[in-house]
């Protein structure tokens, strides 16, 4: 569901789309910075993890200096959810 | 620019001012996405791996000049909002003379309600910026006095 939602907000590409894999969601946003989006949902109140979370080697791979990273545990919500894409949407908004 | 003729504090107390206008946390944001976009462009040869100061998710470049004994600054950032708060620095510091900029207090940041953007635990290269730009006044201030 999660996946759906950020999926079709335009720009936004997911990192590790592995099909066995944890509640961990790294993604970025054409023309967008990471730590940008992060200021942006930590004002709504919402916390995910941006930078190259100490994965350096991986970034390289992939030829980007940073993602944005949501992680869900067994405590989040539908509406958190909602509230995440809503809050993304905003900050792309205000960033573009 | 008018801005050369006011101190350092007075530049700060206008900032301030400014933002006091702001009641909702987006529209200061908003303000901040403008003034990074609004940055003077720092010319790519100075975008060096010398003159940029690591964090660990924005970079930072920062480059300063003295002109009639006055220190002046110019920066970038790959990041939008950071490029907004790195602009605030480099108009509160810049068109002084380097002994002012070395003793400066910085408290708008504070005032405005960014402070958290500067807090040592936030390695955005902000903070290294700041102390960077002090550095490079202290450094200014030492080579004019040895003019004199």
């Amino acid at each position: 569901m999660l996946l759906k939602k950020l999926s079709a907000i335009p720009g936004l590409k997911i990192k590790g789309t592995a099909k066995e894999k944890v509640s961990v969601i790294s993604f970025v946003i054409e023309g967008i910075h990471h730590q940008d989006l992060g200021i942006l949902l930590d004002q709504e109140g919402i916390a995910i993890r941006t930078g190259h979370h100490c994965t350096q080697p991986l970034m390289g791979h992939f030829g980007i200096p940073g993602t944005a990273r949501a992680s869900f545990a067994v405590y989040n919500t539908f509406e958190e959810i909602d509230r995440l894409e809503a809050g993304i949407k905003k900050a792309v908004k205000m960033l573009k | 620019m008018s801005s050369a003729e006011k101190t350092v504090k007075e530049i700060q107390n206008q900032i301030v001012e400014e933002f006091s206008l702001f009641d909702e946390w987006d529209e200061k944001y908003a303000y901040l996405i403008e003034l990074g976009k609004k940055l003077e462009i720092l010319d790519p040869s100075h975008k060096t791996e010398e003159k940029k100061i690591k964090g660990c998710q924005s970079q930072v470049w920062l480059n300063s000049y003295l002109k009639d004994d006055k220190i002046y600054y110019q920066a970038d950032s790959d990041a939008v909002i950071v490029k907004g708060l790195v602009s605030l620095l480099v108009r509160v510091f810049s068109g002084h003379p380097p002994a002012e900029v070395a003793q400066a207090d910085i408290d708008f940041i504070d005032e405005i309600g960014l402070k958290q953007h500067l807090s040592p635990t936030r390695s955005n290269g902000l903070v290294s910026m700041l102390k960077q730009m002090k550095l490079d006044a202290v450094a200014f201030q030492a080579l004019l006095q040895s003019k004199q």
